[in-house]
């Protein structure tokens, strides 16, 4: 049985006439069990392998070895198939002239999958809107099955149908199914990528070349069969009269939930968060108060994790307001960071941004406050990825020059790994 | 209450409400029933924020009624916003704390004796405890019983009510009972063999000098010594209530029974311990006060004091603190002196596991005159410690409050907050010999 805590972290003093409070939550869920196998339904899996042109060679063949890969950690009973796209979409999986759309996983099924898997060939455009409204599709007749993943790798940019056509795509996908997506090679778009994984609650990472895609698969197929809670929700209450600021998580990466809001009542917003494993996330939550006066206390927030509409765990957001400097001045480490980290993050995509529309000046000023946070809050992955897109003069100040020639692999490295976080050392 | 009409919608906004509801479910008007605030709590200057837990009010046998509100419960409406109190202790809507029974609550068992418990500003638990009797029959019966736990135990705020409560309990039953707490039955826990059994029991036969045992100091002093004209009980001449030494067997008995009420609280103080006992022990202080047709029995532990104030007569500090402050002044030095030490407070008497003389001092009075009995914790005397300066305060508030104890003692603890709320306030008042003027 799954079980979730949520533990605040915070400065809950708040100087005379002051109105913002500021925390960090950090929810853990243990004992999730595997995916489909809780009591919120089956799992389905749909494997979504590009088979465009461009993946001909190398490409196809280690994506045909990642999409066994990933087949081969699919736990038996979950529902799957497999799709592969071009300018259009087909099911490879069931076989298309097999009658149910999905079918649950034993061996028979994992060798022919394998099979089909195998056939795949290279050609034809990238029009991954119709990938994903196939999914949909797919997913939709399965409803026994509720906790819905898919993977999706492309190694192109969405050339083949309108950027209108895609969203509207995303948008038909959200809270069917989650989705991560991997991009190989250089010539997928980060931004474009990112943005179907952030809406469609999952993760977006590059994979350099053909020789890593198995491993990659096999993970994040594993991951998704470790997440016995299948569907959950943040919950942030404010008192009346109160503005939420921003709710984010910000680990184990950054993304901002604001928009997601979805009304449960009056004072309580719920932000999806998707499937559970044994894992912790960290949020933070900004709230604006009506200052009170000095001595006065008041609940800032309520901060829950609901399963099912049930409130499995909550932690209090409160706010003191206090006439000792002492304590209204004190400064909470963990918001600190993770104020940093996501002010890191946000450099690091402005920066690359600027210099891919020529405005070097922009670029320059961005990527040297990037390298300032990541050398301020202890982020190594970062300053050492940042290095390899500028020169460094010093990075206690951000000074720092663009580099020439840098290889755009490096650059959409910096970019993709941009939003990933590392925690407070507590 | 029978008689009480029970409404079925909302006086204020309409809606339709439950039988057993106090407040508006919609809108958090108080609806007034039975037990709820409006009746057990008096109209004191913040009456009308004021909550009071469930009362779970008794009339015993001798028409005497006690109430031992749930304080465990916590206040369901939000005094702030009117909202509904999540589990969490804020309100659902506004996100103010709900207060806590624990830290403030009102006690009235009878329009003749309330009383007024609070935590103050400056300490984050209310540990003192207190507890109320009385007959509706103004003068007939009360006991008041204040119990100030002390802050650097753990758990003082369970033991001190606990204890006010047992000792009340006691007390009333003395009300019912013609002789002694020995000639009763009287069921008493047994006390644990690690633990020194309080000199208090076998209480004394009525009429037997207890001050002649020589374990136990319940030391009954019957203001013979006293100048004071207006205080009876040695045959004192003039129309007292209950003249002559008549009196002196049922003050004995009821001191008796002061003394059993102070052992009822010890041993609860000993249970909140644990078994066996925790480091650090709760403790507490006791004083305990009856008024009986004309007679007036205060018992104490520690610091916790009683006062006399008459309308008109001198007041008079009834108790003698068990404290570091007063053994300096019966050596000689000022009260003001005594009172600003630093250890000033060190109480030299407790109750509890670690207690070196549980057993109280007893004092009887028979007041011929109308006036104030006033049991009190340091919360207040702290800020009004001479008998003279207190019986201008009290005279001073129920003058602004009129001669309902409920408003007096509300308005007795919102003066002590004002004045720091250094500590917990506990302020009990009856009112002896008719109403005033």
């Amino acid at each position: 049985m799954a079980e979730f805590s949520a533990e605040v972290y915070q400065n809950e003093f708040l100087p005379d006439g002051g109105t913002d409070v500021h925390a960090i939550v950090t929810v853990t869920c243990t004992g999730a069990g595997e995916a489909g196998r809780g009591e919120g339904g089956d799992a389905a899996e749909i494997v979504i392998v590009d088979t465009s042109g461009s993946m001909a060679g190398n490409k196809i063949r280690a994506a045909q070895q990642a999409a066994a890969a990933a087949i081969d950690q699919i736990l038996d009973g979950a529902w799957f198939a497999v799709i592969a796209g071009t300018d259009g979409a087909d099911r490879v999986f069931p076989f298309p002239n097999a009658r149910s759309a999905m079918v649950q996983m034993e061996p028979g099924a994992r060798a022919a999958a394998k099979q089909a898997v195998n056939r795949l060939v290279a050609g034809g455009g990238t029009a991954i809107g119709s990938w994903l409204r196939l999914a949909t599709r797919l997913f939709g007749t399965t409803p026994q099955a509720s906790q819905r993943h898919a993977i999706l790798l492309t190694d192109g940019q969405n050339q083949s149908e309108t950027a209108q056509t895609l969203s509207a795509a995303v948008r038909g996908a959200q809270e069917v199914f989650q989705c991560d997506c991997r991009g190989v090679g250089a010539d997928w778009d980060v931004a474009e990528l990112r943005g179907v994984a952030t809406a469609l609650l999952g993760t977006v990472d590059l994979i350099p070349g053909p020789a890593e895609l198995a491993e990659e698969f096999e993970a994040i197929m594993r991951q998704a069969m470790g997440r016995g809670v299948a569907d959950a929700g943040l919950r942030v209450w404010a008192p009346q009269g109160a503005q939420v600021l921003f709710v984010r998580q910000v680990a184990p990466q950054v993304e901002d939930l604001s928009a997601r809001r979805r009304e449960v009542n009056a004072l309580t917003g719920e932000y999806p968060t998707g499937a559970w494993g044994d894992e912790s996330r960290d949020y933070h939550v900004a709230v604006r108060l009506a200052a009170k006066p000095i001595g006065s206390e008041q609940l800032a927030a309520r901060v829950q994790l609901a399963v099912h509409d049930q409130v499995v765990a909550q932690s209090l957001v409160k706010a003191l307001w206090s006439d000792d400097d002492a304590l209204t001045t004190r400064i909470n480490a963990e918001v600190a960071h993770y104020t940093g980290q996501a002010e890191l993050a946000e450099a690091i995509q402005e920066g690359l941004a600027a210099k891919a529309a020529g405005d070097d000046a922009t670029a320059t000023v961005k990527l040297g406050r990037a390298v300032q946070l990541a050398e301020q809050t202890g982020n190594a992955e970062a300053t050492t990825r940042l290095r390899k897109v500028v020169d460094v003069e010093d990075a206690a100040t951000g000074t720092v020059r663009l580099r020439r020639n840098v290889d755009r692999l490096d650059e959409m490295a910096l970019d993709t790994s941009s939003t990933k976080t590392t925690r407070v050392k507590r | 209450m029978t008689g009480m009409v029970v409404p079925t919608v909302c006086p204020v906004c309409q809606a339709p409400v439950a039988p057993e509801e106090y407040y508006c479910e919609s809108c958090g008007e108080e609806l007034g029933r039975a037990g709820s605030p409006t009746e057990d709590v008096g109209a004191g200057p913040d009456a009308g924020s004021d909550q009071s837990p469930p009362a779970r009010r008794r009339v015993l046998d001798s028409d005497v009624v006690v109430d031992s509100p749930d304080l465990a419960v916590s206040v369901t409406v939000c005094p702030a916003c009117a909202g509904p109190v999540a589990a969490d202790g804020y309100c659902e809507q506004c996100g103010s704390p709900a207060p806590r029974y624990r830290d403030h609550w009102a006690e009235r068992p009878a329009d003749w004796v309330a009383a007024v418990c609070d935590r103050g500003i400056r300490h984050v638990h209310n540990e003192d405890g207190l507890a109320l009797a009385a007959r509706q029959e103004a003068g007939g019966f009360a006991a008041l019983v204040v119990c100030d736990g002390v802050s650097s135990s753990s758990g003082s705020d369970v033991a001190s009510l606990a204890a006010a409560r047992a000792a009340r309990d006691a007390l009333a039953r003395g009300a019912a009972a013609g002789g002694p707490p020995g000639a009763a039955a009287v069921t008493r826990r047994p006390v644990p063999v690690s633990v020194p059994v309080p000199a208090a029991g076998p209480a004394p036969a009525p009429g037997a000098d207890p001050g002649g045992d020589p374990g136990a100091d319940p030391t009954v002093d019957r203001g013979e010594d006293r100048a004071d004209p207006f205080l009876g009980g040695a045959g004192a001449a003039g129309p007292g209530p209950t003249p002559g030494r008549s009196s002196g067997g049922r003050a004995d008995v009821l001191a008796s029974w002061m003394v059993e009420a102070a052992h009822a609280a010890h041993l609860e103080v000993i249970a909140a311990a644990g078994d066996p006992p925790r480091a650090n022990p709760p403790s507490c202080t006791f004083v305990g006060a009856v008024v009986e047709d004309g007679n007036v029995v205060v018992g104490w532990v520690g610091d916790s004091r009683a006062y006399w104030l008459p309308d008109f007569g001198t007041p008079e500090q009834l108790t003698v603190d068990d404290s570091w402050a007063a053994e300096q002044m019966a050596l000689g030095a000022s009260r003001e002196e005594a009172e600003s030490a630093p250890r000033a407070h060190a109480i030299t008497r407790w109750l509890g596991v670690d207690a070196p003389h549980p057993a109280p001092r007893v004092t009887v009075r028979a007041p011929w005159e109308p006036g104030w009995l006033l049991v009190c914790s340091d919360g207040l005397w702290n800020y009004c410690s001479a008998a003279e300066d207190m019986h201008a305060l009290v005279s001073g508030t129920v003058a602004a409050t009129g001669a309902d104890p409920a408003a007096a003692t509300a308005a007795l603890v919102d003066w002590a907050i004002a004045r720091g709320g250094h500590d917990n306030i506990s302020v009990a008042l009856a009112r002896v010999g008719g109403t005033r003027g």
